[in-house]
Order: structure tokens, then C-alpha cells, then sequence
């Protein structure tokens, strides 16, 4: 079983190594199809941004263009889709991504994939991949990040539960709106608990990842894991009185197989391989511990194709004809020797 | 002639010019001072730009307050709120500012060190190769 995973691994790696380019551009369009379609479903307010060839024109525009700009058009579909609700919103919104930019991402442009992720996975209810890839592949300081992210999240919502509220456009209208709007995301206790939730996890789980014990990453996903089922079903049935238990306990199971394929495909170890060296030179005295990778050969089929007649000479493959030659020059060989004795 | 290491070196030196490569260098045009003090000016315009929006955002959230009340306002006690707040926000950004550019300049300095090692090493190999060429 494990063979033939390792195997499926480097084929796929094999197949990322050759067409590369070709599928970052589709892995982008898919991601980027999804994320709009989302977004349009779940918080689409404006008629023109709602429909299948804008969004696959975005999708499009955003897989051939560098990440930046299919970030930058994340933030853009995101105005335009509040703009209907109200003017006034559109800008704070863009004044609120305009801060985050000045006093964030400015330092860590990166992590603005992040930002524009927690929101997605949110909508999709498996929002808890977030902090366990986060742990185990990058550094507490996407805590940040996945802050944001969820904040971003809940001012949607927000927007979507006030939304209906209030009708005209009229000053008094919009001043009140956006009271409404920020009194329902001040008295939000999930979502304060979601975010202090996640950084938690974020540090737990970049913690005991990097502790020298064997598998740490797989104990840190599952511990992570356990520590974000019980506190969201808590919180879920006790903050929130939904009662939507079951679709917490599904998401983060999820999230927890999505997060352990992630790390498989990224690294697997064999712990019974490991080696612990010591050593030194004239400024420290090392102590080593080395851990070899499991890796296979990805299976190389190769369709031997039997032809009742010899084929052609275009068609002869150049390692066939170059062991006939071989053969044919060793039979030469071998019957001249013959001869001379 | 084809060298492997050359090819090797040539194709290790063109993927960090393309990639990494193009900021490390924009960096280290620089002094460390020099590139430190040009981010830190950037950084405190920056968080000047956000303050005012924040303000901006406040001011609009307690609008219906601010114009009801507008004569009674202690201004003097809020300027000096909003000028303590803006300098010890400034004071953290730069703290900020100082610690990320300090290490981002070592380590593109490191990279770029490597990079010039690289080039000299590949400059030798042509000037060998020259040299060859004569003697024939």
C-alpha cells in the first residue's frame, strides 16, 4: 500500500517536473474559477459580476498573469460585488484592504494568499486546513494572516445578514447601515474565538512539528486536529446555539486528510533508516540526527508493441536497433573466431 | 567545449537572475545604513497614510456623536490621544522595519556573495578556455 503511494508520488512528481508550466497555469484557472464561483454564489450582490463568462473570464485572466495580479483581482471582484449594497461600504472596505496592505502586507506580500484563502475555505467549511498547513509548512506569523482572513470573512457575512435591513441610499440610511453593520461584527463572539482559536493551533502546531521526536509532523496534525474538533464544537453549540455540530466534526476531518496529503506529497521519511552522528570542529561538537527520505523510482511502463512484420526503419526504436547491431556484431565475432580455428 | 559544471553553473546563475536574484541585487546597491534608513522613511510614510485612514474610519463609525456634539468636543484631549497613538505606532513600525530590512539585506548579501563567486568562477573557466585557444 505504501509502495504504490510513494509510487502514485512520483509519478505525479514526475509529471509537475515535465509539464511545470502547463499546470501551475491550470491548477491557477481551477483555483481561481473555484474562488470566484464562490464568491459570486455566497456574497453576490452584483448582477453583472454573476454570471459564468465573467467569472471564467477572471479565471482566465487571473491563470496566464503573475499571482499578484490574481490576488489584486480577488480584492477587485470583492469591491465590486459590495459596491450594489452600498457606496460608502465599497470604499471603507477598500480602505480597510488599502491598511491592511500599508501596515501588513507590505512586509510580507506573500502571505496575502493566505489572507485570500481563509474566506474561500470558510464558505467551503473546511476553513481549519488554514491553520494546520500554516503550522506545518510556514511560520507563526501567518497568525496575522488568518486573522485577517477571518475578519474579511465575517465582515461578508456581516454584510449579508444587515444587508436587507436598511432600504435607500439616503446619508442617515448609509451612516446607520454601517453602525449596524460594525455593531454586528463587534458583538461577534465566534468569530473572536475563531481567531484566537486558529492562532493557537498556528503556534501548536509549528511547535511541535519542529520537536526532533519521530513523525512529529503526522502527531502535530492530529493533536492540532483534536484541539480544533473540541474547541469548535464547544463553541458551536455553546457561542454560536446552531447546533451544527456534524458539519464542524466533518470539516475538520477534512481538513485534517487534506492537510495529511499535503504533507506526504511534500515529505515522507523513513525513521528506521535514521542515523545519529556526532562530530565536531574547532568551534562546536555536533550531535546529528539524520533521517533518510523514502522515495521509489516512479514505475516506468513501457508498451512493448509485437508487430507480425518487421517495422519500418522510422519507426525502430533507437535502443532496439542499437542492441541489434550489438548482437548482430557479436554473432560477426563470434564467427570469425570459429573460422580461424 | 561543453563543461558540465559550466552548463551546471551558467543555469544556477540564470535561475537567480530571473527569480530572487533581480531584489538581491536592487539591495545591495545599497549600503546596509543606506537601505535600512530609505525603508524606514517609506515605513513612516506608509504608517502615516494608514494612520489618517484609521482616523478617517473612527471618525466616520462616531459621526452621528462628532456631529451632535461637535462644539463640545474636548479636541485638545483627542489630538493628544491621536498624536500619542500616531508616534508610538510610528515607533513600532520602524522597530519593525529596522529588524526585517536588517535581515533581509544579510541574507540577500549572502546570496549575492554566492552569486559572485559563481561569476567569478565562471569568468576563470572562459579566460582558461581563451587561453587554450591561443596556444593552439
Amino acid at each position: 500500500m505504501m509502495l504504490k503511494l510513494l509510487e502514485l508520488k512520483e509519478y505525479i512528481k514526475q509529471i509537475g517536473d515535465k509539464h511545470g508550466v502547463s499546470v501551475k497555469i491550470f491548477a491557477k484557472l481551477i483555483a481561481a474559477f473555484t474562488i470566484f464561483s464562490l464568491f459570486c454564489t455566497k456574497f453576490g450582490y452584483n448582477a453583472r459580476l454573476n454570471n459564468i463568462a465573467v467569472t471564467l473570464l477572471l479565471s482566465v485572466v487571473a491563470a496566464v498573469t503573475p499571482d499578484m495580479v490574481f490576488a489584486i483581482l480577488v480584492c477587485i471582484v470583492s469591491l465590486l460585488n459590495v459596491y450594489p449594497v452600498s457606496l460608502i461600504l465599497a470604499i471603507v472596505l477598500l480602505v480597510i484592504y488599502i491598511i491592511v496592505y500599508l501596515l501588513y502586507l507590505r512586509f510580507v506580500p506573500t502571505q496575502i494568499f493566505v489572507v485570500i484563502a481563509v474566506p474561500f475555505l470558510c464558505i467551503m467549511n473546511i476553513p481549519y486546513v488554514i491553520p494546520l498547513l500554516c503550522g506545518l509548512l510556514l511560520t507563526p506569523v501567518t497568525m496575522i494572516s488568518s486573522s485577517i482572513g477571518l475578519a474579511i470573512y465575517y465582515v461578508f457575512k456581516a454584510i449579508s445578514a444587515t444587508q436587507g435591513m436598511t432600504e435607500g441610499a439616503s446619508i442617515a440610511n448609509t451612516v446607520n447601515f454601517f453602525g449596524m453593520l460594525l455593531d454586528n461584527i463587534k458583538t461577534n463572539k465566534f468569530m473572536m474565538f475563531s481567531i484566537v482559536i486558529f492562532a493557537v493551533v498556528i503556534l501548536l502546531t509549528y511547535i511541535i512539528r519542529r520537536q526532533k521526536f519521530n513523525h512529529s509532523s503526522y502527531a502535530a496534525i492530529i493533536i492540532s486536529s483534536v484541539l480544533l474538533l473540541v474547541a469548535f464544537v464547544l463553541a458551536t453549540s455553546l457561542i454560536e446555539n446552531s447546533g451544527d455540530v456534524l458539519s464542524v466534526v466533518g470539516g475538520v476531518i477534512v481538513s485534517a486528510i487534506i492537510v495529511v496529503i499535503v504533507q506526504f506529497f511534500r515529505i515522507s521519511l523513513d525513521y528506521s533508516g535514521t542515523k545519529n552522528i556526532q562530530f565536531e570542529d574547532d568551534e562546536y561538537y555536533y550531535y546529528v540526527k539524520a533521517v533518510p527520505k523514502l522515495s521509489v523510482a516512479a514505475p516506468d511502463v513501457q508498451v512493448k508493441r509485437i508487430h507480425a512484420q518487421v517495422p519500418s526503419n522510422s519507426t525502430t526504436n533507437l535502443k532496439e536497433a542499437i542492441d541489434r547491431l550489438s548482437a548482430e556484431s557479436e554473432n560477426l565475432e563470434k564467427s570469425v573466431t570459429e573460422e580461424d580455428q | 567545449m561543453l563543461s558540465k559544471k559550466k552548463i551546471k553553473i551558467m543555469f544556477l546563475m540564470a535561475s537567480y537572475e530571473k527569480g530572487i536574484g533581480k531584489k538581491d541585487l536592487d539591495r545591495v546597491k545599497f549600503y546596509k545604513n543606506d537601505y535600512i534608513r530609505l525603508n524606514i522613511l517609506r515605513t513612516v510614510v506608509y504608517v502615516s497614510i494608514a494612520y489618517l485612514l484609521i482616523l478617517g474610519l473612527i471618525v466616520m463609525y462616531n459621526i452621528e456623536y462628532v456631529v451632535k456634539n461637535a462644539l463640545s468636543i474636548p479636541y485638545t484631549t483627542i489630538g493628544i490621544y491621536a498624536v500619542t497613538g500616531y508616534a508610538l505606532l510610528t515607533i513600532l513600525y520602524v522597530f519593525i522595519t529596522l529588524i526585517v530590512c536588517s535581515v533581509r539585506y544579510d541574507r540577500s548579501r549572502k546570496r549575492v556573495r554566492k552569486y559572485f563567486k559563481y561569476l567569478k568562477y565562471l569568468g576563470k573557466y572562459y579566460q582558461d578556455d581563451e587561453n587554450d585557444e591561443e596556444e593552439h
